[in-house]
Protein backbone atom coordinates (compact mmCIF):
# COMPACT_ATOMS: atom_id res chain seq x y z
CA UNK A 1 0.00 0.00 0.00
CA UNK A 2 1.07 3.63 -1.02
CA UNK A 3 -1.14 6.46 0.50
CA UNK A 4 0.47 10.13 -0.52
CA UNK A 5 -0.60 13.52 0.69
CA UNK A 6 0.58 16.96 0.19
CA UNK A 7 1.01 19.27 3.15
CA UNK A 8 0.57 22.98 2.65
CA UNK A 9 2.79 25.44 4.86
CA UNK A 10 2.15 29.11 4.98
CA UNK A 11 5.84 30.42 5.33
CA UNK A 12 7.18 33.25 6.51
CA UNK A 13 10.51 32.29 5.11
CA UNK A 14 13.84 33.33 6.48
CA UNK A 15 13.80 30.90 8.85
CA UNK A 16 10.71 29.84 9.48
CA UNK A 17 10.23 26.00 10.87
CA UNK A 18 7.76 23.87 11.05
CA UNK A 19 6.66 21.14 13.10
CA UNK A 20 4.85 18.17 10.92
CA UNK A 21 5.30 15.47 13.25
CA UNK A 22 1.34 15.10 13.72
CA UNK A 23 0.48 15.80 10.28
CA UNK A 24 2.86 12.70 9.52
CA UNK A 25 1.60 10.28 12.08
CA UNK A 26 -2.05 11.20 11.00
CA UNK A 27 -1.12 10.33 7.19
CA UNK A 28 -0.03 7.06 8.95
CA UNK A 29 -3.15 6.33 10.19
CA UNK A 30 -5.06 6.98 7.18
CA UNK A 31 -3.01 5.05 5.21
CA UNK A 32 -3.83 1.96 7.74
CA UNK A 33 -0.41 0.53 7.40
CA UNK A 34 1.02 -1.27 10.74
CA UNK A 35 4.45 -1.65 9.25
CA UNK A 36 6.65 0.39 6.71
CA UNK A 37 7.75 3.52 6.84
CA UNK A 38 7.03 7.81 5.87
CA UNK A 39 8.94 9.43 3.82
CA UNK A 40 8.26 13.51 4.13
CA UNK A 41 9.97 15.60 1.79
CA UNK A 42 10.54 19.26 1.11
CA UNK A 43 9.72 20.26 -3.01
CA UNK A 44 11.51 23.11 -3.06
CA UNK A 45 15.54 24.47 -2.78
CA UNK A 46 15.51 26.67 -0.04
CA UNK A 47 14.36 24.86 2.52
CA UNK A 48 15.24 21.41 4.84
CA UNK A 49 13.46 18.34 6.85
CA UNK A 50 14.88 17.40 10.57
CA UNK A 51 14.49 15.16 12.82
CA UNK A 52 15.18 17.21 16.21
CA UNK A 53 14.07 18.24 19.05
CA UNK A 54 11.56 21.18 18.22
CA UNK A 55 13.00 23.76 20.37
CA UNK A 56 13.33 27.14 20.45
CA UNK A 57 16.82 27.10 21.95
CA UNK A 58 17.52 24.84 19.10
CA UNK A 59 16.48 26.86 16.27
CA UNK A 60 18.04 29.75 17.14
CA UNK A 61 21.59 27.78 17.77
CA UNK A 62 20.83 26.46 14.28
CA UNK A 63 20.22 29.29 12.51
CA UNK A 64 23.45 30.86 14.00
CA UNK A 65 25.70 27.63 13.38
CA UNK A 66 24.13 28.23 9.73
CA UNK A 67 25.04 31.69 9.79
CA UNK A 68 28.66 31.23 10.52
CA UNK A 69 28.87 28.69 7.63
CA UNK A 70 26.73 30.63 4.89
CA UNK A 71 26.06 34.22 5.80
CA UNK A 72 23.08 35.57 4.54
CA UNK A 73 25.05 38.84 3.33
CA UNK A 74 27.90 37.08 1.34
CA UNK A 75 28.77 37.74 -1.88
CA UNK A 76 27.32 34.14 -3.88
CA UNK A 77 27.86 33.82 -7.29
CA UNK A 78 23.89 32.60 -7.62
CA UNK A 79 22.94 36.02 -7.36
CA UNK A 80 24.63 37.21 -10.28
CA UNK A 81 22.06 36.17 -12.27
CA UNK A 82 19.97 39.12 -10.75
CA UNK A 83 16.77 36.77 -10.46
CA UNK A 84 16.46 36.38 -7.12
CA UNK A 85 18.85 36.62 -3.70
CA UNK A 86 18.67 33.98 -1.72
CA UNK A 87 21.88 32.17 -2.32
CA UNK A 88 22.41 31.25 1.44
CA UNK A 89 19.48 29.58 1.56
CA UNK A 90 20.22 27.34 -1.35
CA UNK A 91 23.98 26.48 0.20
CA UNK A 92 22.51 25.90 3.21
CA UNK A 93 20.10 23.51 1.47
CA UNK A 94 22.77 21.51 -0.11
CA UNK A 95 24.57 21.35 2.87
CA UNK A 96 20.87 19.26 4.61
CA UNK A 97 18.28 17.12 3.52
CA UNK A 98 15.50 17.74 2.26
CA UNK A 99 13.49 14.51 3.04
CA UNK A 100 13.48 12.31 6.22
CA UNK A 101 12.59 8.40 6.04
CA UNK A 102 10.62 7.70 9.62
CA UNK A 103 9.64 3.83 10.31
CA UNK A 104 6.63 3.05 10.96
CA UNK A 105 6.05 0.42 13.99
CA UNK A 106 2.51 -1.13 15.33
CA UNK A 107 0.74 1.19 13.00
CA UNK A 108 2.96 5.00 14.37
CA UNK A 109 5.96 6.85 13.91
CA UNK A 110 8.86 5.01 15.21
CA UNK A 111 10.31 8.77 16.78
CA UNK A 112 11.69 8.68 19.67
CA UNK A 113 9.81 10.87 22.66
CA UNK A 114 12.03 14.21 21.26
CA UNK A 115 12.05 13.60 18.12
CA UNK A 116 10.09 15.72 16.16
CA UNK A 117 9.54 15.95 12.13
CA UNK A 118 10.42 19.51 11.58
CA UNK A 119 10.52 21.86 8.28
CA UNK A 120 12.45 24.82 7.72
CA UNK A 121 11.52 27.33 4.92
CA UNK A 122 14.81 29.54 5.07
CA UNK A 123 14.06 31.36 1.70
CA UNK A 124 14.21 35.17 2.41
CA UNK A 125 10.81 35.66 1.17
CA UNK A 126 7.04 34.53 2.41
CA UNK A 127 5.01 31.96 -0.03
CA UNK A 128 2.97 28.46 0.80
CA UNK A 129 5.32 25.66 0.98
CA UNK A 130 4.75 22.14 -0.17
CA UNK A 131 5.83 19.06 1.59
CA UNK A 132 4.95 15.61 0.24
CA UNK A 133 4.51 12.57 2.53
CA UNK A 134 4.57 9.66 1.31
CA UNK A 135 3.48 6.39 3.29
CA UNK A 136 4.49 2.83 2.51
CA UNK A 137 4.01 -0.50 3.54
CA UNK A 138 1.28 -3.16 5.00
CA UNK B 1 14.63 17.89 39.12
CA UNK B 2 14.90 21.05 37.74
CA UNK B 3 15.10 24.14 39.86
CA UNK B 4 12.60 26.53 37.84
CA UNK B 5 13.50 30.36 37.92
CA UNK B 6 10.07 30.83 35.69
CA UNK B 7 7.65 32.63 37.34
CA UNK B 8 5.69 34.03 34.38
CA UNK B 9 4.79 32.54 31.42
CA UNK B 10 3.55 34.82 27.98
CA UNK B 11 1.79 33.39 25.17
CA UNK B 12 0.93 34.85 22.23
CA UNK B 13 -2.46 34.09 21.76
CA UNK B 14 -3.53 33.98 18.22
CA UNK B 15 -2.68 29.93 17.45
CA UNK B 16 -1.49 28.90 20.88
CA UNK B 17 -4.16 29.92 23.25
CA UNK B 18 -7.28 31.16 20.70
CA UNK B 19 -8.35 31.01 16.81
CA UNK B 20 -5.86 33.03 15.23
CA UNK B 21 -7.53 35.91 13.53
CA UNK B 22 -7.45 34.43 9.85
CA UNK B 23 -8.77 31.21 10.42
CA UNK B 24 -11.76 33.30 12.87
CA UNK B 25 -12.12 35.68 9.49
CA UNK B 26 -12.72 32.64 7.24
CA UNK B 27 -14.71 30.74 9.40
CA UNK B 28 -17.04 33.99 9.24
CA UNK B 29 -17.17 34.52 5.84
CA UNK B 30 -16.86 31.07 4.18
CA UNK B 31 -18.23 28.67 6.49
CA UNK B 32 -17.77 25.07 5.71
CA UNK B 33 -15.14 26.34 2.62
CA UNK B 34 -11.59 25.21 3.27
CA UNK B 35 -8.93 27.90 1.87
CA UNK B 36 -6.77 27.35 -1.14
CA UNK B 37 -2.93 27.95 -0.18
CA UNK B 38 -3.03 31.00 -2.25
CA UNK B 39 -5.98 32.36 0.41
CA UNK B 40 -4.24 30.77 2.92
CA UNK B 41 -1.04 33.26 2.82
CA UNK B 42 -3.67 36.03 1.29
CA UNK B 43 -5.15 35.45 5.13
CA UNK B 44 -1.86 35.04 6.86
CA UNK B 45 -0.87 39.08 5.43
CA UNK B 46 -3.67 40.36 6.29
CA UNK B 47 -2.88 39.18 9.83
CA UNK B 48 0.27 40.70 9.80
CA UNK B 49 -1.02 44.10 8.84
CA UNK B 50 -3.71 43.58 11.73
CA UNK B 51 -0.79 42.75 14.35
CA UNK B 52 1.81 45.18 13.04
CA UNK B 53 -1.27 47.94 12.86
CA UNK B 54 -1.14 48.73 9.46
CA UNK B 55 -4.82 47.43 8.72
CA UNK B 56 -7.78 48.59 10.64
CA UNK B 57 -10.03 45.84 11.89
CA UNK B 58 -12.58 47.41 9.07
CA UNK B 59 -9.84 46.67 6.69
CA UNK B 60 -8.76 43.24 7.85
CA UNK B 61 -12.29 42.53 7.99
CA UNK B 62 -13.18 43.92 4.36
CA UNK B 63 -10.26 41.69 2.81
CA UNK B 64 -11.35 38.40 4.41
CA UNK B 65 -14.56 39.19 2.15
CA UNK B 66 -12.81 40.10 -0.67
CA UNK B 67 -11.37 36.98 -0.47
CA UNK B 68 -14.64 34.90 -0.19
CA UNK B 69 -15.96 36.24 -2.55
CA UNK B 70 -18.13 37.50 0.09
CA UNK B 71 -19.85 41.47 0.07
CA UNK B 72 -21.32 41.64 3.84
CA UNK B 73 -23.69 44.55 5.13
CA UNK B 74 -20.57 47.30 6.93
CA UNK B 75 -19.85 46.08 10.15
CA UNK B 76 -21.17 42.60 9.79
CA UNK B 77 -18.06 40.37 9.98
CA UNK B 78 -16.91 42.74 12.82
CA UNK B 79 -19.65 41.85 15.07
CA UNK B 80 -19.39 37.91 13.24
CA UNK B 81 -15.79 37.49 13.40
CA UNK B 82 -14.85 37.34 17.62
CA UNK B 83 -17.84 35.02 17.55
CA UNK B 84 -15.52 32.52 15.74
CA UNK B 85 -12.51 33.27 17.92
CA UNK B 86 -12.41 30.31 20.28
CA UNK B 87 -10.16 28.63 23.05
CA UNK B 88 -7.41 25.76 21.38
CA UNK B 89 -9.25 22.58 22.67
CA UNK B 90 -6.81 21.30 25.55
CA UNK B 91 -5.60 25.00 26.66
CA UNK B 92 -7.84 25.56 28.96
CA UNK B 93 -6.63 22.87 31.22
CA UNK B 94 -3.57 23.76 30.60
CA UNK B 95 -3.93 27.31 31.93
CA UNK B 96 -5.78 25.94 34.57
CA UNK B 97 -2.65 23.66 35.91
CA UNK B 98 -0.05 26.61 35.68
CA UNK B 99 -2.90 29.02 37.41
CA UNK B 100 -2.30 26.42 40.50
CA UNK B 101 0.92 26.87 40.31
CA UNK B 102 0.63 29.64 40.98
CA UNK B 103 2.56 30.88 37.70
CA UNK B 104 1.63 34.54 36.70
CA UNK B 105 0.28 34.33 33.01
CA UNK B 106 -0.17 37.00 30.20
CA UNK B 107 -1.67 37.11 26.71
CA UNK B 108 0.23 39.10 23.25
CA UNK B 109 -2.04 39.02 20.62
CA UNK B 110 -2.03 40.37 16.49
CA UNK B 111 -5.97 41.10 16.75
CA UNK B 112 -7.64 44.05 17.93
CA UNK B 113 -8.21 44.26 22.15
CA UNK B 114 -12.07 44.21 21.64
CA UNK B 115 -12.27 41.22 20.02
CA UNK B 116 -9.56 39.23 22.44
CA UNK B 117 -11.21 40.44 25.21
CA UNK B 118 -14.71 39.42 24.17
CA UNK B 119 -13.71 35.97 23.25
CA UNK B 120 -11.77 35.69 26.78
CA UNK B 121 -15.10 36.31 28.60
CA UNK B 122 -16.75 34.81 26.36
CA UNK B 123 -15.08 31.51 26.51
CA UNK B 124 -14.24 31.37 30.04
CA UNK B 125 -10.28 32.28 29.44
CA UNK B 126 -10.75 35.66 31.06
CA UNK B 127 -10.43 33.65 34.12
CA UNK B 128 -7.02 32.66 34.01
CA UNK B 129 -6.01 35.74 31.43
CA UNK B 130 -7.34 39.07 33.16
CA UNK B 131 -7.88 42.55 30.93
CA UNK B 132 -4.90 43.90 32.64
CA UNK B 133 -2.79 41.41 31.59
CA UNK B 134 -3.74 41.27 27.53
CA UNK B 135 -1.06 43.19 25.26
CA UNK B 136 -1.99 44.30 21.85
CA UNK B 137 0.83 44.14 19.15
CA UNK B 138 -0.66 46.87 17.31
CA UNK B 139 -0.86 48.93 19.71
CA UNK B 140 3.01 48.98 19.96
CA UNK B 141 3.39 48.56 15.55
CA UNK B 142 3.88 44.83 15.59
CA UNK B 143 5.51 42.26 17.58
CA UNK B 144 9.15 43.33 17.76
CA UNK B 145 8.36 46.80 19.51
CA UNK B 146 5.61 45.01 21.59
CA UNK B 147 8.12 42.39 22.90
CA UNK B 148 10.98 45.70 23.52
CA UNK B 149 7.94 47.69 25.37
CA UNK B 150 7.54 45.11 27.55
CA UNK B 151 11.06 44.49 28.45
CA UNK B 152 11.13 48.50 28.70
CA UNK B 153 8.31 48.64 31.23
CA UNK B 154 9.65 45.26 33.55
CA UNK B 155 6.40 43.46 32.08
CA UNK B 156 8.52 40.73 30.94
CA UNK B 157 12.00 39.84 32.51
CA UNK B 158 13.98 38.10 31.14
CA UNK B 159 15.20 34.68 33.52
CA UNK B 160 11.84 35.28 34.72
CA UNK B 161 9.28 35.49 32.09
CA UNK B 162 8.68 32.29 29.37
CA UNK B 163 7.47 33.28 25.82
CA UNK B 164 5.27 30.83 24.48
CA UNK B 165 4.44 30.93 20.58
CA UNK B 166 3.61 28.83 17.86
CA UNK B 167 5.58 31.10 15.56
CA UNK B 168 9.79 30.29 15.39
CA UNK B 169 10.67 33.76 13.95
CA UNK B 170 8.85 34.96 17.22
CA UNK B 171 10.60 32.91 19.71
CA UNK B 172 13.70 33.38 18.25
CA UNK B 173 13.24 37.28 18.57
CA UNK B 174 12.35 36.69 22.07
CA UNK B 175 15.79 34.76 22.20
CA UNK B 176 17.89 37.58 20.99
CA UNK B 177 16.21 39.90 23.60
CA UNK B 178 17.43 37.24 26.48
CA UNK B 179 14.21 36.05 26.86
CA UNK B 180 13.54 32.17 27.20
CA UNK B 181 11.22 31.05 24.43
CA UNK B 182 8.90 27.57 23.61
CA UNK B 183 7.84 26.62 20.72
CA UNK B 184 3.99 25.69 20.99
CA UNK B 185 2.92 22.90 18.28
CA UNK B 186 -0.16 21.72 20.49
CA UNK B 187 -1.19 21.28 24.34
CA UNK B 188 0.31 18.20 24.54
CA UNK B 189 3.74 18.59 23.03
CA UNK B 190 3.43 22.00 25.24
CA UNK B 191 2.59 20.18 28.37
CA UNK B 192 6.11 17.93 27.67
CA UNK B 193 8.09 20.62 27.40
CA UNK B 194 6.58 22.53 30.50
CA UNK B 195 7.92 19.31 32.24
CA UNK B 196 11.41 19.63 30.89
CA UNK B 197 11.01 23.55 32.06
CA UNK B 198 10.46 22.35 35.57
CA UNK B 199 7.17 24.41 35.30
CA UNK B 200 4.83 20.78 35.94
CA UNK B 201 5.27 17.41 37.39
CA UNK B 202 7.23 15.51 34.30
CA UNK B 203 5.53 12.50 32.89
CA UNK B 204 8.39 11.96 30.65
CA UNK B 205 11.03 11.91 33.07
CA UNK B 206 11.70 8.24 32.99
CA UNK B 207 12.10 7.83 29.44
CA UNK B 208 15.41 8.05 27.95
CA UNK B 209 16.52 11.18 26.13
CA UNK B 210 18.86 11.72 23.54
Amino acid sequence: MIHTETLTLISDGRFHAFNVTEEVRAAVRTAGIRAGSALVFYRHTTGAVMIVEHEAGMLLDLEEVLEQITPVARDYKHHLRGVDFNGAAHVRTALMNVSVTVPVLDGDLAVGTYQDIVVLDMDPEPRPRTVIVQVMGE
Amino acid sequence: MTVCRINHLVFWADGVVVTPAGQAAWGAVAPGRRPDAKTRLALHHLEQGLADGTLSPEEFCKGAGDLAGVSLPKGDLMEKLPEQIAPIPGMPEVLEELTCRRLALSLASGVPRQWLISALQRSGLARWLPEDQVWIAADWGGFPPLLDALLERGQVVPGRSLWVDDHSLRTSEALRRGVDSAVFVHPRQFTRDLGLWGLVPFAGASLARG
